[in-house]
């Protein structure tokens, strides 16, 4: 789609700002800070006590207007983000007012999502485009999915679980071997990460400009979601260190950009129908 | 831009989705994508013109990959029968396709068929897969634990009456024991011993009598207690050794029947064997009236030739879904097709032309064709002259034909010779193959008649003889008076008034069935009786009338036949390629297999071991019609008048052995009269069956037997409406479950049998099966039909392996009936040697029907049932009540069909049905459709969630007894004036004096009461007229398992627990509103036939075809509103809520359907 | 947006993606006045394809009755509601708006997501009729009451609506046979095919979540061999192969002489502007004016052309070789009253007589002495 991919190449940050609205005449969210830790361990407890020491800041969210599909009025209006490191893992806490948990997906129902983005690697002279970075200037994107979660808590979904009254005579994995059954599998077939979650709820990938969202080899990041009162609490933590060239180098007392986006499923948001949340300038403390 | 690269998945990486999938391990967090794995972000410049990685695509590929595939043979319920290739991975059939080898059938004279046969297979074929590994199937042998206890505590019987324990014979509520085969085979001779034993002789009789059994039923047992043993081969056609066999065994019960009465092999009666074609109600019983032969019929793709092709209340487009084409390409070639159709069909909307009438009223719509024909002067007088009985004299004082003796001194008949030869005293014909023609057995010599005609040109009439039409009578140069009344002096002296039958036929017709009239009887606008008849006499002997089952359902099912076939007899449309009439249902021709007496009726006292040996033939079973078993074991009588008498009269039924015949109990007319007041009197009920049916839930012993794709034994099978003969091949396939061959059962009962007697032939009957060589069996029968002799067993099999059938080396390709008569000049089986539109027997004169008449249907009918429709007629004398000493009111299920009074059509419009100011006032027929077979595969997932609008894989409402369910199609405006939303559900009554089972009104009987009501969706279907309701016939009915999971599983299914038999009705079915019908004419002692298999005349019961067939779309209705049709019973169904429903159509819905969504 | 010439609308139109014609176009041609609605179809496509967990209501082959059947519910009706009263195609250039013209902003194409229950019920309306029944009727010409049979499948269209609305270009079609396929494994399941595809025949597959769709058998055609649904289909109304455009029609390929040539077979609401690739022969019993709707205003000349087929052997050959073989009809001829199928190297795949002969054997066979009747 070169003529969407140039365009956002050359707008960047002023296409969105000019698309989205008055509500950005608001201050720009003042810089996130990550204190540092004690610890070696992941933290991924939205209810953790070390949350206690990382200084919320309140991030605008706004309407995915710039590419199509789009979602004229995003169902999230903010959300409160703090992070915390230990130089090892750098976590993210991330919550918004949702008042419907959406974690059933069928033909016409969606999930709830919410995803963290970073450049992979920083330049501040030339940040890569907060929406879905660049070609030549990629960004990590890891999404949480309440879907996942569910698979994680629950376990994951059969038939009857989505029509507890449905009924089928017959299945190829009932009368065929494993080896013949799994074509049958659809994209399971395939290894998409889709279908479940195999450990994490969130799904670690690298995009390179719109439509190129992809996920990464390698999943190291963790994460929990927690929805309690029309309310979504959800941490996403990932190594600071990178495994390999596709991942951000994050180390104490480096700057870097971080961004977020925001999916209501009640709302039928989904890909590009989200609201998102500009780059916010994140500081790791020393 | 960076661009993954496709890759192959691993077996490793499988499992570990299996794993996450909840099969076992969960996979690592690090690599969880390795495989997956892109090594950049992927992004795609034009999908339209170009994609990167496209490795992925071998999942499908995958899937359509097999590792092998073989040849079945699919042969259900209908007239088809398909080769299919079966694909297989690791010996698992995953999908089933068409052979495409239709195309290249053989005869033995090097024709062949045409790929324009190609493809042959069906949705109910390709779904089989999911069938054959279903949870339905019968895996192994299951004894009812209530009949096991009455074996094995000694046949404990009541000393009085002789039955056995009530308690014991609780079929459909008692649950089961699995054994092996071999127990049960134990088990089941055991009890044929004993039943057969308690009713033989003077003891037996007396039981039989005690246990209140009409004196003629025991009269006719005769002291053979193997005589109330009834066997039954359903559509033995189709297994020609498999299902035949039944019948074979019944021949060989005369050795007990010998043993237990003590004597002579010549003395000896073999068992009581049930009819087919004549019990699925398949015969036109009116074709043997007019020809003498079973079904005039033409094959399906006869249309090729014809220029005129009436689909006369047969759906073809949804049961005869194969042979589709053969009419859709007729009209494309510029064939006119014509539906005469009782609502907007399928087939209608393939038809240039449709004429709705009311059900059971086509008598009448053929009759006012008639008489278009012959008040314009549009027949072929030379056909009538030539072929007919149109032009011979009827004496006005006796109404019987005259004969040439009555009225010519010293006349002497000729004997029959024109493709006909009279036997001598005790001669018997030769073999069937060798009979050049009609064979007339000695004792009826003296049927045949010359008979008279008046001869205009020399003013005086003259003596014409059976051998004489065609060109015989063309010879002759006489020209018959159609019309006009001649007064003659018999030998005696006496002055008798004779009028020739066309005549008397033109006046009934004149006075009581003129467009007009023919409008007020069948609703039919007078312009498509007009234009029909016209159309069809200018086709020039082109037209081809197939009837369906639909007319031939009702009780006045002769009555359409006679007059259809008048129509074409009018105009030499028959026994012509693209003109004649043919009645399609059942695979029943196996006459075409006619020497299947050499394996059924072999002699069991010298049975031929050697394979080559000849076969010596001895027919000692007693065949009967099951109808009067299916009417609770009732006769015809009333009055002072018994209507069944003769062969006619049943036995006594105690044991019960069925295969390949779910329709003789799973889905028997008056199902639940059947099985809660019937049924219970027999002691043993046997059924071999593949799937679980309703006939097994209530059975006795029920045999897990082969499906068709794992048959062992090469078979053999053929159809009515297509010229191959096929064969079953042995498949490769493992067996999926504990079954065996339908043979082997018959082998294995008449082993215990030879320990039980002591008589090792009951064993030597089977002697073939246990050498595993049913191919000698088979090869016999082929050496004995005319149309195989010539075929080998192995190469027939050979081709078929291939997906290839072989032709039928029939007369003509395509074969079409009356052929020899029409184009050689041959007699048809009849006492004229012509085409018989006049019956002058007692019966017909008694019933008011020598004539072609219209008879109001039975119960279906607003009107008097029964009621002769005429006018005043001198030919017009039937007996009334009182000539019977039946009461002149009594309109009983039984009196009404021997009420033989008439009305004018204006009359009749007076009358009314006896049950209509009760509320009864809607016509309930109950047709089949496309999605099932008879009933197969209709409880399968995938085609109950397509058989009809409430079907849904997911079962979102719990109410629905599987993934689709069985409705009422009713007319919207009369579903609303009953308050009943589309999408409900609705309770529906038949008659309260006798359905749906008698004794549903006792308090006592709740239980069953709530078994057998009718509860099933209303449909608001705008297709069908006011008070004409439908319900599709396919369906698996409702038992006492299938309701008690409904109520109690926490999904709702309608599944019993125990048996896993699937139901498509919460409640009843559709046989909750039928009953048996038993038409006098269905009965006489006097109609000439030609017997199956032979061209031997005989007169009188004649099974499958002249005995009764009963009438299952005799139904009348009450409805009312059971619960609403929105999900979980709230509310209004959702697609009528959202306005896409017939007569709630939304905004944009009643735009669409006027086209308006785009404007020129 | 990029314009692309539609043949079917005669003129350019808007699509996301630049035009370009795979190097062979999958088509198939449907005689309406053949489809018995038997389903033989949707179970060989669904045993074939979607037995699966997450694939039970999923009939990637449907057949419905028209005007009261859809699946899923009422697709067209909202399709067509959604789009507004539009032009008639046919009056070449098309003057009305495509569903990609009509996209509301932010959005790629006009479409809609269905409900879940929308897919319950696949064979609502069976052989539901339009008009009032009456007690006694005679139809002749249009029938008053009347009703017909769609069978459908994907359209594998030259300007998929599925392919243009997909965000990440997941779905693509392919050069060699132009079959639209949906990669199982880049799909993220956002449902923008589901959505856009006017045809609904997209699906989610909700245990492997994301979508799934019609593959055109492509396993089968890389064979050379037609569809499932097509070698099944008893009603014969079905023949699968490649369609030329009008400029390029060959006039010896089946599905060219029926579409371009003789000009009997109309696409499906080819107003919507995807150049959908299924040609349905129209009923000749259904009234125009609900036809034209469907099939566009050419329709009565199909139905007059239809009707005249005994004029045209050559017509009349292609339309009985519907059905005659498994493998793809790449060319054909008619001589001596036979219509005789090629297939890509030229060599005969089958031949089938415009008449069924008849055969007449003798009354009695010397050789296996017996009788031959047609009695017993």
């Amino acid at each position: 789609m070169r003529h969407l991919n140039t365009f956002a190449r050359l707008v960047g940050m002023a296409a969105f700002l000019a698309a989205a609205g008055p509500e950005v005449q608001a201050a720009p969210a003042p810089a996130l800070v990550a204190p540092k830790l004690a610890g070696t361990e992941a933290m991924i407890d939205p209810g953790g006590a070390y949350w206690a020491k990382a200084k919320p800041v309140v991030v605008e969210v706004l309407s995915q207007m710039v590419t199509t599909p789009s979602a004229p009025t995003p169902k999230v209006q903010k959300m409160t983000v703090r992070a915390v490191h230990n130089e090892r893992y750098v976590s993210f806490l991330l919550e918004w007012d949702d008042s419907t948990k959406s974690d059933r997906l069928v033909s016409d129902q969606f999930g709830d999502q919410v995803a963290v983005e970073l450049p992979v690697s920083y330049d501040k002279d030339n940040p890569p485009n907060p929406m879905m970075g660049a070609p030549d200037n990629w960004v990590d994107i890891m999404q949480w999915r309440a879907a996942f979660q569910r698979d994680i808590d629950a376990g994951v979904p059969g038939v009857r679980d989505f029509y507890p009254n449905a009924h089928s005579d017959l299945y190829p994995d009932k009368v065929l071997l494993p080896t013949d059954a799994r074509s049958y599998m659809g994209a399971m077939a395939v290894e998409s990460p889709m279908p479940h979650a195999t450990r994490s709820p969130v799904l670690d990938h690298m995009a390179g400009g719109f439509g190129s969202l992809t996920v990464k080899p390698d999943q190291l990041v963790s994460g929990k979601g927690v929805w309690h009162n029309g309310k979504w609490r959800v941490v996403i933590c990932r190594p600071m260190a990178p495994a390999g060239n596709l991942d951000p180098k994050l180390v104490a007392g480096g700057d870097t950009l971080v961004a977020f986006a925001v999916w209501d499923g009640g709302g039928h948001e989904v890909g590009a129908r989200k609201g998102w949340a500009d780059w916010v300038p994140l500081q790791l403390s020393k | 831009m960076a661009v993954g690269q496709g890759h192959t998945p691993s077996r490793r990486r499988f499992l570990k989705m299996m794993g996450a999938a909840g099969f076992g391990v969960v996979a690592t967090q690090k690599a969880a994508f390795a495989q997956y794995g892109y090594l950049g972000p992927v992004a795609v410049e034009n999908p339209l013109a170009q994609y990167p990685s496209r490795g992925w695509e071998h999942m499908y590929r995958d899937i359509f990959r097999a590792d092998d595939k073989f040849t079945f043979l699919c042969c259900p319920n209908d007239t088809h029968n398909c080769l299919l290739h079966a694909f297989v991975k690791n010996n698992v059939v995953v999908r089933i396709e068409p052979t495409y080898g239709y195309g290249k059938a053989e005869d033995l004279y090097g024709n062949t068929s045409s790929h324009r046969w190609d493809p042959r297979c069906c949705q109910k074929g390709l779904v089989l897969a999911r069938r054959f590994y279903g949870d339905r199937r019968v895996n192994g042998a299951f004894v009812r634990k209530g009949f096991k206890e009455w074996v094995d505590r000694g046949f404990p019987r009541d000393p009085a009456t002789g039955a056995a324990p009530k308690e014991l014979m609780r079929r459909g509520w008692d649950s089961w024991v699995r054994m092996t085969h071999d127990e049960a085979y134990a088990y089941h001779a055991k009890s044929l011993v004993n039943v057969a034993t308690t009713y033989s002789g003077d003891q037996g009789k007396k039981y039989l009598e005690a246990q209140g059994y009409d004196p003629d039923m025991v009269a006719a047992v005769d002291g053979s207690g193997v005589r109330v043993e009834k066997f039954r081969g359903g559509m033995a056609k189709q297994g020609a050794t498999r299902i035949f066999g039944a019948f074979r065994f019944a021949n060989g019960m005369s050795l007990l029947d010998a043993k237990l009465r003590n004597v002579t092999p010549d003395k000896a009666r073999g068992a009581g064997t049930w009819d087919s074609y004549t019990f699925h109600t398949d015969l036109p019983p009116g074709h043997p009236m007019v020809t003498g032969d079973q079904t005039n019929d033409f094959d399906l793709f006869d249309t090729e030739n014809s220029k005129l092709i009436v689909a006369w209340g047969m759906n073809w487009i949804s049961t005869k879904m194969p042979d589709s084409h053969w009419l859709t390409e007729a009209r494309l070639k510029g064939a006119k097709t014509v539906a005469v159709t009782v609502e907007y069909s399928s087939t209608a909307s393939k038809c240039d032309e449709v004429v709705v009438i009311r059900p059971g009223t086509d008598p009448a719509f053929a009759l006012g064709l008639a008489q278009v024909i012959m008040a314009e002067k549009l027949y072929d007088a030379e056909f009538v002259a030539n072929f007919t009985d149109l032009p011979t004299l009827v004496r006005m004082d006796t109404l019987e034909r005259l004969k040439a003796s009555d009225v010519f001194p010293d006349h002497k008949d000729k004997t029959p010779e024109n493709w006909t030869k009279v036997l001598a005293e005790g001669e018997a014909a030769v073999p069937t193959t060798m009979q050049k023609g009609k064979q007339i057995p000695a004792a009826y010599a003296k049927e045949f008649p010359d008979f008279v005609m008046w001869d205009t040109a020399d003013k005086k009439a003259v003596a014409v003889s059976h051998d004489e039409l065609g060109t015989h009578f063309a010879k002759r140069d006489i020209k018959p008076a159609l019309e006009g009344s001649f007064t003659l002096t018999t030998k005696d002296g006496k002055q008798i008034e004779v009028r020739p039958v066309f005549g008397l036929v033109k006046q009934y017709l004149a006075d009581s069935m003129t467009p007009d009239k023919v409008r007020q009887i069948t609703w039919a606008p007078e312009s498509a009786t007009t234009s029909l008849a016209r159309s069809i006499a200018a086709s020039g002997g082109k037209t081809l009338i197939a009837c369906g089952m639909g007319p031939n359902q009702f009780w006045n099912n002769d009555n359409k036949d006679r007059a259809i076939l008048l129509v074409l007899g009018l105009v030499g449309s028959l026994g012509r390629h693209g003109g004649n009439i043919g009645s399609y249902a059942g695979t029943y021709k196996n006459t075409l297999f006619s020497g299947v007496p050499r394996y059924v009726l072999e002699d069991p006292f010298n049975l031929q071991l050697d394979p080559a040996g000849q076969v010596k033939v001895k027919p000692m079973i007693r065949p009967e019609s099951m109808h009067y078993w299916a009417n609770g074991e009732r006769i015809m009588k009333a009055g002072n008048k018994k209507i069944t008498v003769g062969p006619h009269v049943p036995t006594p039924t105690k044991t019960i052995w069925q295969v390949n015949s779910n329709s003789s109990l799973g889905n028997q007319k008056g199902f639940y009269d059947v099985v809660f007041n019937t049924l219970p009197k027999a002691e043993v009920v046997v059924y071999n069956e593949w799937w679980w049916t309703a006939s097994c839930e209530f059975s006795d012993i029920v045999y897990g037997v082969d499906s068709w794709m794992e048959f062992k034994n090469v078979d053999m099978t053929a159809s009515n409406s297509n010229p191959f003969v096929q064969l079953y091949p042995r498949t490769p396939i493992k067996r999926a479950f504990q079954t065996v061959p339908d043979i082997d059962t018959y082998a294995g009962v008449a082993g215990h049998m030879a320990k039980l007697t002591g008589d090792e032939r009951f064993a030597q009957m089977w002697h073939f099966v246990k050498e595993n060589r049913t191919d000698v069996y088979l090869q016999r029968i082929i050496d004995g039909s005319t149309p195989l002799k010539g075929y080998k067993v192995a190469d027939l099999e050979a081709k078929a392996k291939t997906g290839v059938p072989a032709l039928m080396n029939t007369r003509t390709y395509p074969r079409v009936n009356s052929y020899e008569q029409v184009q050689e000049s041959k007699p048809w089986y009849t006492r004229t040697g012509r085409l018989e539109y006049y019956r002058p027997e007692a019966e017909f004169i008694d019933a008011g029907e020598n004539l072609p008449v219209h008879r109001e249907p039975s119960e279906a009918t607003f009107y008097e049932p029964c009621a002769i429709v005429s006018a005043a007629h001198p030919a017009m004398r039937p007996k009334t009540p009182a000539d019977w000493g039946i009461p002149a009111d009594s309109r009983d299920h039984i009196t009404r069909q021997m009420r033989n009074t008439v009305f004018s059509a204006g009359e009749l419009m007076q009358t009314r049905h006896p049950l209509h100011s009760k509320g009864w006032t809607y016509v309930f027929h109950t047709p089949k459709y496309r999605h099932g077979a008879h009933t197969m595969p209709v409880d399968t997932d995938y085609m109950a969630t397509l058989f009809g609008p409430f079907g849904d894989m997911y079962r979102r409402d719990k109410r629905m007894p599987g993934t689709g369910e069985m409705y009422v199609d009713i007319n919207p405006e009369d579903a609303k004036s009953m308050g009943i939303n589309d999408g409900d559900y609705v309770w529906i009554d038949g008659d309260p004096n006798d359905l749906p089972f008698r004794g549903w009104n006792d308090p006592a009987r709740k239980d069953e009461y709530k078994v057998a009501r009718l509860m099933a969706r209303a449909r608001y279907y705008p297709g069908t007229p006011r008070s004409i309701t439908r319900m599709w016939f396919n369906g698996y009915m409702a038992t006492p398992g299938t309701v008690k999971a409904h109520e109690s599983r926490p999904d709702g299914l309608a599944k019993n627990a125990e048996t896993n038999y699937q139901s498509l009705f919460r409640y009843g079915g559709h046989q909750s509103l039928t009953r048996s019908w038993l038409k006098p004419t269905h009965q006489t002692m006097s109609l000439v036939t030609r017997k199956s298999w032979s061209n031997e005349i005989t007169k009188g019961f004649n099974v499958d075809v002249h005995c009764v067939t009963s009438a299952p779309r005799e139904s009348l209705a009450r409805f009312t509103k059971a619960e609403d049709g929105g999900l979980g019973g709230k509310g209004l169904w959702r697609p009528v809520a959202l306005g896409f429903r017939p007569t709630a159509e939304n905004a944009a819905m009643v735009r669409y359907l006027r086209g308006e969504f785009v404007k020129s | 947006m990029p314009k692309v010439y539609n043949w079917q609308l005669g003129r350019e139109m808007e699509y996301p993606y630049e035009g370009t014609r795979s190097k062979r176009q999958f088509a198939m041609v449907m005689d309406l006045n053949k489809c018995i609605a038997c389903q033989t179809c949707t179970v060989a496509c669904k045993t074939t394809w979607t037995s699966g967990r997450g694939q039970e209501a999923m009939f990637w082959n449907n057949v419905e009755s028209k005007p009261y059947g859809y699946y899923p519910l009422g697709w067209d009706v909202k399709v067509l509601d959604k789009l507004g009263v539009q032009e008639l195609v046919g009056n070449a250039p098309y003057k009305g708006k495509t569903i990609f013209e009509g996209a509301p902003d932010g959005e790629r194409v006009l479409g809609y997501l269905p409900d879940d229950l929308d897919y319950a019920n696949p064979n609502l309306g069976e052989d539901d009729s339009f008009g009032k029944m009456e007690q006694g009727v005679h139809l002749t010409g249009p029938h008053n009451n009347w009703m017909f049979y769609l069978p459908r499948i994907c359209n594998h269209c030259s300007y998929p609506a599925c392919l243009g609305s997909c965000p990440r270009q997941s779905i693509y079609k392919r050069a060699e046979d132009g079959i639209v396929l949906l990669d199982q494994s880049r799909c993220r399941g956002y449902r923008e095919c589901v959505r856009g595809c006017p045809y609904k025949k997209a699906f989610f597959n909700m245990m492997t979540r994301v979508s799934e769709k019609c593959i055109g058998c492509y396993p089968a055609i890389e064979d050379g061999r037609q569809t499932q649904c097509t070698i099944t289909c008893i009603g014969k109304i079905r023949m699968q192969g490649f369609i030329n455009t009008p400029d390029k029609a060959r006039e010896d390929n089946p599905i060219d002489y029926i579409v371009h040539v003789a000009k009997v077979a109309r696409p499906l609401y080819p107003q919507l502007g995807l150049e959908p690739n299924v040609y349905y022969i129209p009923p000749v019993h259904v009234a125009p004016s609900f036809l034209k709707q469907m099939f566009g205003n050419t329709v009565e000349d199909a139905m007059a052309a239809y009707r005249k087929v005994m004029d045209d052997p050559k017509l009349l050959g292609a339309l009985l070789l519907f059905g005659a073989a498994k493998d793809i009809v790449h060319s054909f001829k008619v001589e001596n009253d036979m219509a005789i199928g090629f297939n890509e190297t030229g060599a005969e795949l089958v031949r089938v007589p415009l008449r069924e002969p008849v055969h007449l054997r003798p009354a009695f066979d010397e050789k296996y002495q017996t009788h031959r009747t047609n009695i017993t």
